[in-house]
């Protein structure tokens, strides 16, 4: 459905603004400048349809819940559909007012107008297929020239919308090859594939067949035995190589062993002393000697301790006041110190405080005294107060500079004012001066209009002569018959001469056979003549037909006169006359009448006959019957001939009807050659005339077309020049200018016009200078004086301020500024004096407060020390801090001297405990030794040595004789019975050798077993074969994902190639042709036509010029690929347009790049695709305006304005 | 009394499906077979149990590698030192006539014969265990009668590789009922060949343990073992898992996804929740999307664009090794086809050609012989790819030339590329 009315309710900018598209005109062009909603009037086209999307941009004025499109759109019958969408999740389409775009309660809307309203298709689609922009259009035209004008592509993407088709083919193969290329290795499944050969080949060469296992096995087992063997026989010749070491070292030992076993024995029942005895008791001696004497003099030194801390004198009370003593003493002495300073401080302030208070009085005047110092500086202004005087004085000087410049503003722009309003200027009618600027527009639009017609027409003549020469070449008498007559295809050309040549070839082939045929037949007749020559020719047939005729002739003889009466006789003697002549005219070579199917048929013979006839007859039948038994061979030759004769003679007449048909079939293709060339317009004459007559048609086809291009072109543009001229000279008449009278030539008329217009121009210039200044100055009379009252009346406001201030001064009103501030800075400094009086007076007290309470403390003190203070407290509170120092004193002296009676008293218990202790020890000892005292202990303690060393000895010998051997020494002595140092080395020796031998064997032993073992190793639990197989599956994973892509890849390629072909051969004949004229109104008439190149590999378009040969769409400039790219676009849209798919085509500043007579151009072409559709063109260009509407008839283009948000909310 | 009931190991079998990619742990993956018995092994000698049951199948098939027996000796023969007992009977992949190698079981394993049914009596435990293996890969024939009488005062085990009464995805093999199973008095019927745990009956306790390790995506969930406890009469069982890589297929519905970026957070969930309290195991995830959603476009415009997104997700499970083996898409493009095929356009052509297609098999099989010969024409494919497809139904991911419909959906799939890729709109409802 197309759109009448665009209902801007609440979209975007737009508050219930209103496009009306309705009227003849389809071709509507929508202008906006920059901010002015141009986008968002787009969106809402769209959303209109399909729904104002979710997160859409248009709510920066309106919210999302009061977001409302509407319109009222023409269905097929031509009526009013109204409808309104609102902002919402479902149901937000509703029917609407058509009038007014309001939506109307309960206006449910059917499928069949959802379904009209989309066109069937969705957004996207319809945004593509039915929207273009300058982006696309210029992509679109990119992709032509890329893809040099490759037909299939073009049509597809002019279909659908899309572009590059032909990137897109490509990038299908591009990305198919990633997954497989036979001829590379990356891809996933060659990659795959690698990967699972190698893992096969991997697999292969990891497992283990169970023969092999089985031989490594066999062969471990071997050596590991083997190894065994010789590993025992080594360990029993070391073993007995061992023992006989061991006898020969114990040997020695056991003789020493005897020895000192007789030497203990006699000294065991000594008693046993400890190795140390003597030390110890020497050491007790000693100890005990040391002990006494420490004992003593530790009582000494407990008794002098005790004597000096009962001489010690302490008093506790002062010791559990000391801190309060302490603090007092240091107040005291801070008070003494602080007293003298106080009284002078005392004196100070007195003399300020009467120095201020003079001065005080001197600025209060009139004898007044301040009530208090602190009073009167109490109204000294603060720094707040300070600034906000300053601010004050400011403001007050601003105001009043401000005022003056004000004032004198005033003035002068009421002088102006007033000389302005005596010069007042007038102007012509505006519409007059629009009508001549018009008129001129258009006029210079034609740009060098007489030079292009005199070429048109030197052009023009030129291709006439051309085209009467071609005329003439084609023997046509009119152009008429040239562009009636149609083209014939070739292949039908081609089949007309094939078919000739068919036809040709077999009247030849015809004409060959029955030469042959006549040339045998010849040959047969001669053969038969040859045959006939040598006599009567009988055969079986006549020799048959002899008989059957006197068989026929015995029966009428019969019959006649043997079974019938004598009258009858008659008629059988006539029978037999006839029969008799028949015999006689036949000859007897046969009878013609015979024959084998047919009763045999002959003249009636006369009764009287008969008998003569039957007779001739017989002999005939006899003598034939000889001559057949005579000439049986040649009578065979003669009919083998006579059959090859018919037979030639049929085939011959066989041919010679073939041959006629072919003729009369060479005829008749002839005459409908003919006839169809007539039909088609085109000169009569073979393939090859026809041919080369089509050539030059088709050249004298396109110089006519070129000729009626240029007619056309030379036509439009007179036109267009007359035009022009007459609305010149109608604006110049109607501005009262001076027109020239009679015909003049359109420059001339445009210089007049552009000198009219200049000066009007210039004119309507001063007009507008002056009523804008005008405008001006009242507005700046009207500022000024406001500006007046509001400065004059904020002044007084701000000298009130200050009046109040200079009163707190103690100044009078209306002070000057200078005086202001030298009264402030004056009490500023007597302020500063003040504060430093203020704070002198806050020392003496706190001085004073210092010494009284000091006298305080002193008498708090006495009663908690419980003495009378005296009266001179200073002196009783130095001899109390004295007293407080002995006692102090006296403390630490008691504590030392306790830790001192502690000392004497530990030393005195550690002597008693040595004394006690060394005594032990020798009762000890004397124990031990088992003697009576101490004195006895010497003697003992020797006895005890030696029976010590014989134990030693006897110890040394038994564990060296253990360290030698693990066995006692009865089984060593029992091993070595029978044996001496001789026999013993005789059979090392033996071992020695046995041993070297059988290393040697067990170190092959070893190495043989270490090599089986690590060949049976290495077939183990390896998983290497499964891990293989493994990744043989993971490959064959990976292959297997692979594949669905590549091949979804492939066949999506193929699809595309085609549909494209397919596409290609549906829309090339309609899609081109509307395309070629779309392309010649876009260019003006430089193109006129597309063609296809079928020639190609793959078909492309050519553009055709006026002049010249048709050039390759690579060849074309930018701009004009655009416009063929938007001229295909048309074309599409217009060959798919259904009636019920009438859907607007947008347009979004699509000739922002086009030059004005390009734009020009375009717009034409869309005024003729406006003619059965709607078309909305959107721009930003305020001169794309003025060329829409000179280049499209007056009612065939509609203008609309949006207005700026500044216009809409000023 | 303990022993562990396992059945279906297929030693050695490789994992099926599962591509390798950048990044993957692959040293987890690697024989994932062997791994699961290792793990079975450590569970017996850490509970100590008295013997362990293999109901069949502990071989995939003969060795093509002799490793494969030498492996399952070794692991026999650990449980020997522990003094564990072992009790095999041969199953279909494994019959005694299949296994043409041999290596000598140690002397802890009593493999029962496939002659006839056997008894092993363990009179230290007062257990009987009766087993008959599969003389050869095909046996129709009902073995449970000719199993012995239920030993008195034992507790009596059967070990039996049978499909019982049938089972999808499973051949059907040593067929019987659970009737039969009864009339033996037998106390415990350990079962093999089902790969799916099943608890048959409580009393006596029926069961299929499942496969120690599953191989594919179709064997998901958690794979292991009975851990069986016998007290007096009573008997507790426990199933333990023990495999090393768990399939799990997790379907993820896309009609509320619009975007990329949506799908990362719905895939993410979906696989948190498959892999949750799972364990140390690697999941090997086969991730289905379906239903109706604008991604469709996507995907069909950029094949494989979903698959990467999904494995990009699976990167941000957390607390778990998540490997996706396949993505298969079950989507619906908001594409209206007949929409567009009424049109008069070019899209209306590519349509109209490919309904075309669909009504003429001989047409189609040559459009796409010729476009995919290269990988998909006779003798191209990998012999291993071909047997597989020999036996595979029609909706595998790889189209065989002579399957009309997969052939069509395939040549579907592509229009749907065209169209997403020469932008064409989806149907979105209006707001």
């Amino acid at each position: 459905m197309k759109i009448r009315t665009l209902f801007l309710k609440a979209f975007g900018p737009f508050t219930d603004t209103t496009l009306d598209f309705s009227g003849p005109s389809n071709l509507h062009l929508v202008y906006g400048a920059n901010e002015a909603g141009k986008s968002s009037a787009l969106r809402a086209i769209t959303d209109l349809r399909y729904g104002i999307h979710p997160r859409s941009k248009d709510n920066f004025v309106h919210e999302f819940k009061d977001m409302r499109v509407a319109g009222c759109f023409e269905d097929v019958a031509g009526r009013a559909v109204g409808l309104a969408r609102r902002k919402g999740n479902q149901d937000t389409l509703t029917g609407a007012d058509p009038l007014t775009g309001m939506q109307l309660a309960g206006g449910v809307v059917s499928p069949e107008v959802l379904l009209a309203l989309t066109g069937g298709v969705a957004r996207e689609q319809f945004e593509t297929m039915y929207g273009l922009d300058s982006q696309h259009l210029r992509k679109g035209g990119q992709m032509l020239v890329q893809g040099e004008g490759e037909l299939g592509a073009a049509l597809f993407e002019a279909s659908t919308g899309a572009a590059g088709i032909k990137q897109m083919l490509q990038t299908l193969q591009e990305d198919a090859k990633k997954y497989f290329n036979p001829r590379s290795k990356a891809p996933v499944l060659n990659e795959a594939l690698r990967q699972l050969e190698e893992a096969r080949q991997r697999y292969k060469q990891a497992i283990t067949r169970p023969d092999q296992w089985k031989l490594f096995k066999r062969e471990h087992e071997v050596a590991e035995q083997a190894l065994t063997n010789v590993r025992r026989d080594l360990a029993g010749q070391r073993r007995r190589q061992a023992e006989l070491a061991e006898l020969r070292a114990v040997e020695p030992l056991l003789q020493q062993l005897a020895l000192n076993e007789q030497g203990w024995a006699q000294v065991q029942d000594h008693a046993a002393l400890p190795e140390d005895a003597r030390e110890l008791r020497l050491a007790a001696l000693q100890q005990q000697a040391q002990a006494g004497q420490a004992l003593l003099e530790a009582q000494a030194a407990l008794a002098e301790c005790r004597a000096g801390l009962q001489a010690l004198r302490i008093e506790p009370l002062l010791l559990t006041h000391a801190p309060a003593i302490d603090r007092l003493a240091a107040d005291l002495a801070l008070a003494r110190r602080g007293r003298d300073e106080r009284l002078k401080l005392q004196a100070q302030a007195e003399a300020e405080a009467g120095q201020l208070r003079l001065q005080a009085a001197q600025i209060m005047g009139a004898g007044q005294c301040p009530e208090s110092l602190e009073a009167f500086f109490q109204r000294v202004p603060s720094a707040a107060d300070q600034a906000e005087l300053a601010r004050l004085l400011d403001e007050s000087r601003r105001l009043t500079l401000a005022l003056q410049h004000a004032q004198e503003r005033l003035d002068t722009a009421g002088r102006k004012l007033a000389l302005h309003r005596r010069e007042l200027l007038e102007a012509p009618a505006l519409p007059l001066r629009q009508a001549l600027a018009m008129a001129l527009a258009q006029a210079q639009l034609l740009g060098d209009a007489p030079q292009r017609l005199a070429g048109q027409q030197a052009a023009l003549s030129a291709e006439k002569r051309q085209l009467a020469q071609a005329l003439l070449d084609l023997g046509l008498d009119s152009t008429e018959a040239l562009t009636t007559s149609r083209w014939l295809p070739a292949a039908d050309i081609d089949a007309y001469e094939q078919a000739q040549r068919d036809l040709s070839q077999q009247a030849a082939l015809s004409q060959s056979d029955m030469k042959k045929l006549q040339t045998d037949l010849a040959v047969q007749q001669r053969r038969h003549k040859s045959l006939s020559a040598t006599g009567e020719v009988v055969t079986a047939e006549t020799l048959r037909q002899a008989r059957q005729s006197r068989e026929a002739l015995w029966q009428e003889l019969r019959s006649a006169f043997i079974d019938t009466p004598p009258q009858a006789a008659c008629a059988a003697q006539s029978a037999a006359d006839h029969a008799a002549v028949v015999a006689r005219h036949a000859g007897g070579a046969c009878d013609p009448w015979a024959s084998d199917s047919a009763p045999i048929q002959r003249p009636a013979i006369l009764p009287g006959d008969l008998p003569n006839a039957f007779e001739r007859s017989q002999v005939q039948a006899d003598r034939q019957a000889d001559l057949l038994r005579e000439g049986a061979a040649r009578a065979a030759e003669m009919a083998e001939c006579e059959q090859r004769i018919a037979e030639m003679a049929q085939s011959l007449a066989e041919h010679q009807r073939a041959s006629a048909a072919q003729a009369r079939a060479l005829a008749v293709l002839d005459d409908n050659w003919q006839a169809h060339l007539a039909r088609l317009g085109l000169a009569p004459g073979t393939a090859a005339l026809v041919r080369e007559w089509q050539g030059r048609r088709k050249a004298a086809l396109e110089c006519h077309e070129r000729l009626t291009v240029a007619a056309q072109d030379h036509d439009r543009l007179g036109q267009q020049v007359s035009a022009a001229a007459q609305r010149l000279l109608a604006a110049l008449d109607a501005l009262g200018l001076a027109a020239p009278d009679g015909a003049v030539p359109l420059p001339a008329l445009m210089a007049l016009g552009v000198d009219a217009d200049r000066r009007l121009l210039a004119q309507q210039a001063a007009i507008a200078q002056r009523a804008s200044d005008m405008a001006a100055l009242a507005q700046d009379i009207e500022g000024a004086q406001a500006s007046v009252a509001e400065l004059a009346a904020l002044r007084q406001g701000c000298q009130r301020a200050l009046d109040d201030k200079a009163r707190r001064l103690y100044l009078g009103q209306e002070a000057a500024a200078e005086t202001l501030k030298a009264r402030l800075a004056e009490l500023q400094r007597w302020a500063q004096d003040y504060q430093r009086h203020v704070e002198r007076l806050g020392q003496v007290r706190a001085l004073q407060d210092g010494e009284a309470a000091a006298l305080d403390a002193a008498s708090a003190l006495g009663q908690l020390v419980r003495e009378p203070v005296w009266e001179h407290q200073a002196a009783w509170l130095d001899a109390l801090v004295l007293r407080l120092a002995q006692t102090r004193e006296a403390v630490q002296l008691k504590a030392a001297g306790e830790r001192g009676e502690a000392e004497a008293l530990r030393r005195q218990q550690r002597a008693q405990a040595d004394l006690q202790s060394a005594a032990q020890a020798l009762e000890q000892l004397v124990a031990q030794a088992g003697a009576e005292n101490a004195g006895a202990l010497p003697e003992a303690e020797n006895r005890a040595e030696q029976r010590r060393t014989a134990a030693t000895r006897l110890r040394d010998v038994r564990e060296q004789l253990a360290r030698t051997s693990a066995k006692d020494a009865a089984t060593l002595r029992a091993e070595l019975a029978g044996l001496d140092s001789v026999a013993i080395d005789s059979e090392k020796e033996t071992c020695a050798a046995a041993i070297e031998r059988l290393e040697a064997a067990e170190k092959t032993a070893i190495d043989a077993e270490q090599a089986a073992r690590l060949a049976l190793g290495r077939i183990d639990t390896s998983d290497a074969a499964a891990q293989a197989r493994e990744e043989m599956e993971a490959a064959i994973a990976r292959y297997r994902a692979g594949v669905r892509p590549w091949a979804q890849l492939k066949l999506a390629q193929a699809l595309l190639g085609e549909a494209l072909r397919r596409h290609r051969e549906k829309a090339q004949g309609p899609v081109v042709a509307l395309a070629g004229e779309y392309f010649r109104l876009m260019t003006g008439g430089r193109f006129v036509r597309l063609q296809v190149d079928e020639e190609r590999d793959a078909p492309v378009l050519l553009a055709q010029p006026a002049q010249g040969r048709a050039v390759e769409i690579a060849a074309l400039s930018e701009g004009t690929a655009d416009q063929l790219y938007l001229a295909l676009r048309l074309a599409a849209l217009e060959v798919q347009r259904k009636p019920d798919r009438v859907m607007p085509l947008v347009l979004d500043d699509v000739l922002m790049t086009a030059d004005d007579e390009r734009a020009a151009s375009m717009f034409c072409a869309l005024e003729k695709f406006a003619a059965a559709g709607q078309v909305l063109v959107f721009t930003h260009h305020h001169h794309l305006l003025r060329i829409a509407s000179d280049a499209v008839a007056k009612d065939g283009l509609r203008v609309h304005r949006l207005e700026s948000s500044r216009q809409r909310h000023p | 009394m303990r022993f562990i009931h396992t059945a279906d190991l297929h030693i050695d079998s490789p994992l099926r499906g599962l591509s390798r990619y950048q990044g993957a742990p692959l040293e987890r993956l690697r024989s994932a077979t062997r791994r699961a018995l290792e793990r079975l092994v450590a569970l017996a000698l850490d509970e100590q149990v008295d013997f362990v049951l293999i109901a069949g199948d502990l071989y995939d098939r003969d060795w093509q590698d002799f490793h494969t027996g030498l492996f399952v000796h070794a692991q026999l023969v650990r449980l020997k030192h522990a003094g564990i007992q072992v009790f095999i009977v041969q199953g279909n992949h494994d019959a005694y006539s299949d296994m043409t190698r041999q290596i000598p079981w140690p002397d802890n394993v009593k493999v029962f014969s496939s002659r006839t049914a056997e008894t092993a009596h363990l009179k230290a435990q007062g257990v009987a265990i009766h087993g008959h293996s599969f003389p050869k890969r095909e046996v129709m024939e009902d073995l449970v009668p000719g199993y012995p009488a239920a030993l008195p005062g034992c507790f009596n085990i059967g070990l039996l590789h049978t499909s019982l009464t049938g089972s999808d995805g499973h051949d059907t093999y040593a067929p019987t009922t659970l009737t039969n199973l009864k009339t033996k008095g037998y106390d415990y019927w350990a079962l093999g060949h089902v790969h799916a745990r099943q608890v048959v009956c409580e009393v006596p306790r029926v069961v299929f343990p499942g496969n120690l390790q599953g191989r594919h995506a179709r064997e998901t969930g958690p794979k292991g073992c009975e851990l069986v406890t016998v007290e007096g009469a009573a008997v507790t069982a426990r199933f333990v898992p023990l495999d090393v890589v768990r399939w799990h297929q997790v379907d993820i519905d896309l009609r509320p996804v619009a975007q990329l970026d949506d799908l990362r957070e719905h895939v993410v969930r979906a696989l948190q929740a498959a892999v949750a309290d799972a364990g140390e195991v690697l999941h090997a995830v086969r991730v289905v999307l379906a239903g109706q959603t604008p991604l469709q476009a996507l995907e069909a415009s950029q094949p494989g664009t979903l698959e990467a997104a999904v494995q990009a997700a699976a990167q941000e499970v957390a607390g778990a090794d998540v490997w996706i083996e396949q993505v298969k898409l079950r989507l619906r493009a908001p594409l209206d086809r007949e929409r567009i095929g009424q049109g008069a356009g070019a899209l209306g052509e590519l349509v109209r050609w490919v309904d075309e297609l669909s009504g003429d098999a001989p047409a189609l099989e040559a459009f796409c012989r010729e476009a995919l010969a290269d990988v998909l024409g006779k003798g191209k494919l990998p012999a291993e790819v071909q047997a597989a497809l020999a036996h595979e139904p029609s909706d595998g991911d790889i189209a065989r030339l002579d399957d009309v419909a997969a052939l069509l959906a395939l040549v579907k799939d592509a229009e749907a590329t065209l169209l997403a890729r020469l932008n064409v709109p989806e149907e979105k409802s209006a707001a």
